[in-house]
């Protein structure tokens, strides 16, 4: 009886292009000694694992090996080698980054964010669009000119270092996975009213071919592979939205003396009470409103006065609104009212000082 | 190695299916004074509908050579003694290419003992005793782990029998 004796052989391998079926190879049969040579080779190939799948071109080539025992010998051979290429996919996605951007009629240059990546499994190019035909809007954006920008800085938003996308020109081309951030500019009509809304999409086509899903460009893939329209149907399109907001800020500032004989007379020793009010008119939240206000010359602050709506603040800079900040020239009240809409109603802010 | 779990398995597939099938004499022939050889052919296929002589949608394996992520393709191994004397422990290893994942319950050898590997073809157990380290824990193997499928014939390969192996896997 032959003894067990279990070899391994491992055949697996990737080439990046040039797929061939081998015909079945009738190898000699081999010793043991050098099988056991050969079992040094196994190992596991580097990693080429990708989110959107294994990447176009790649040949997968595998082999069968046979080990048996006759005679009380153990030989070892090989079977064909089977290789399967892979195609390449052709997909895309667009995602809208913005919020809805509050806007003012005949604003110029503004600027919704998208993200496009490409989710296909090899390198691709694409051509961007804007569309703004939106039926369902109140208005029509009108594509600033350029109206695509590439975020070149990473801002987040239209910087004068921008590169401008011109079609056909510098097509953005994307590694599989990769993701660009994309700019695009409009225009805002004059004459609309408060609250309007108007939409604008990105589209982004892979350049090889798009269309219905599963339809193939032969040979126009990565490495002369096959293409293949994706999931996607290799573009997509995503809308953005602008918003007619006229918020505006009604701003008061009033003063109320006390003097130190009960009358309102600004005498050394009298005390200033300051009142700033602020109301918010219009459609839309105005943003970060903070209140800043130096002491005037020859007046002190009063310690612990600061108030926003009646409520006390602190004069430290720590959890609550307000600060009393004596490190600028002059010292100031500084009150931080934050993002407030015309329902938000009436904000008072009120602090005193003392005449020198 | 635990031979008596991965027997218990293989038991599993032998109502499936009789052990290797007699072949022919006359295909056995031109290699017959060659001792102890076996010949083996790999082939990868994958399911398209198809139509039959009626006009009909069937199912069927066809040779493939090109393929997309999230394809499932099917990899046969069939094996012939083509020599002249009976090979014990007739042992057929494929190694699974780290681009595709093995289809759970999928692999299918008639009259053998299946066993699979997670490390490179070092050990061969069930899929259920297999584990893999990850940063220095170790945890049970899942279909993506594994690297090699292997199949051990239950039976010596009389001369001129024949047999095959096949799974599935699927490109990630």
């Amino acid at each position: 009886m032959a003894s067990r004796f279990y070899l391994l052989q491992s055949y697996g391998e990737r080439r990046n292009e040039g797929a061939r079926m081998d015909q079945t190879m009738k190898l000699k049969p081999v010793l043991p000694v050098l099988s056991l040579v050969s079992a040094l080779f196994l190992g596991v190939a580097p990693s080429t694992a990708n989110a959107e799948g294994t990447i176009a071109g790649t040949d997968i080539s595998n082999t069968a090996s046979v080990t048996f025992d006759v005679e009380g010998t153990t030989l070892t051979q090989s079977s064909n080698t089977v290789t399967i290429t892979v195609d390449e996919t052709l997909d895309v996605a667009v995602v809208l980054q913005s919020p809805q951007i509050a806007v003012a009629p005949a604003d110029t240059d503004r600027v919704l964010v998208f993200t496009v990546t490409n989710t296909g499994n090899g390198v691709e190019d694409y051509t961007l669009t804007v569309d703004n035909t939106d039926a369902t809007d109140d208005f029509d954006p009108v594509a600033a000119t350029p109206s695509i920008y590439f975020d070149s800085d990473n801002s987040g938003d239209l910087s004068p270092g921008d590169e401008p996308y011109v079609p056909g020109t510098n097509d953005p081309s994307l590694n599989p996975d990769e993701t660009i951030t994309v700019l695009v500019a409009n225009d805002i009509p004059a004459g609309l009213n408060n609250g309007d809304i108007g939409r604008s999409s990105l589209v982004a086509t892979a350049n090889t071919g798009s269309g219905a899903p599963g339809t193939v460009i032969a040979g126009a893939g990565t490495n002369s592979v096959d293409a293949v329209v994706g999931s996607s149907g290799a573009t997509a399109s995503v809308a953005g939205e602008y918003v007619v907001s006229d918020v505006a800020i009604d701003f008061q500032k009033s003063a109320t003396i006390l003097d130190p004989f009960g009358g309102d007379q600004p005498v050394p020793g009298a005390t200033i009470t300051y009142r700033i009010t602020l109301e918010v008119t219009g459609t839309g939240t105005a943003t970060g409103l903070v209140v800043t206000d130096p002491i005037p010359a020859n007046t002190t602050f009063v310690a612990g006065s600061i108030t926003l709506n009646g409520i006390g603040l602190s004069d430290q800079d720590d959890g609550d609104a307000g600060r009393y900040n004596d490190a600028a020239t002059p010292a100031e009240v500084i009150v931080v009212v934050g993002d407030i809409a015309a329902a938000d109603g009436l904000q008072a802010v009120e602090f005193a000082v003392l005449i020198d | 190695m635990n031979f008596k779990t991965v027997s218990a398995l293989a038991i599993a597939f032998c109502f499936v299916s009789s052990p290797v099938l007699a072949q022919e004499a006359e295909d056995a022939a031109p290699a017959a004074q060659q001792k102890g050889y076996i010949e083996t052919k790999t082939t990868v296929e994958k399911e398209s509908v198809v139509l039959d002589e009626n006009g009909n949608e069937r199912v069927a394996l066809v040779p493939v050579s090109k393929v997309l992520p999230g394809d499932v393709v099917i990899y046969t191994v069939s094996y012939t003694n083509i020599g002249e004397d009976g090979a014990d422990n007739v042992t057929i290893t494929y190694p699974i290419s780290e681009e595709l994942e093995y289809v759970a319950d999928s692999a299918f050898a008639p009259g053998a003992s299946i066993s699979f590997s997670a490390d490179g073809g070092t050990t061969f157990d069930e899929i259920s005793n297999l584990t893999v380290s990850i940063d220095g824990e170790d945890r049970a193997a899942a279909m993506k782990d594994l690297t090699h499928i292997r199949w051990v014939l239950n039976d010596v390969l009389d001369p001129g029998s024949r047999g095959f192996g096949r799974f599935r896997a699927r490109l990630n």
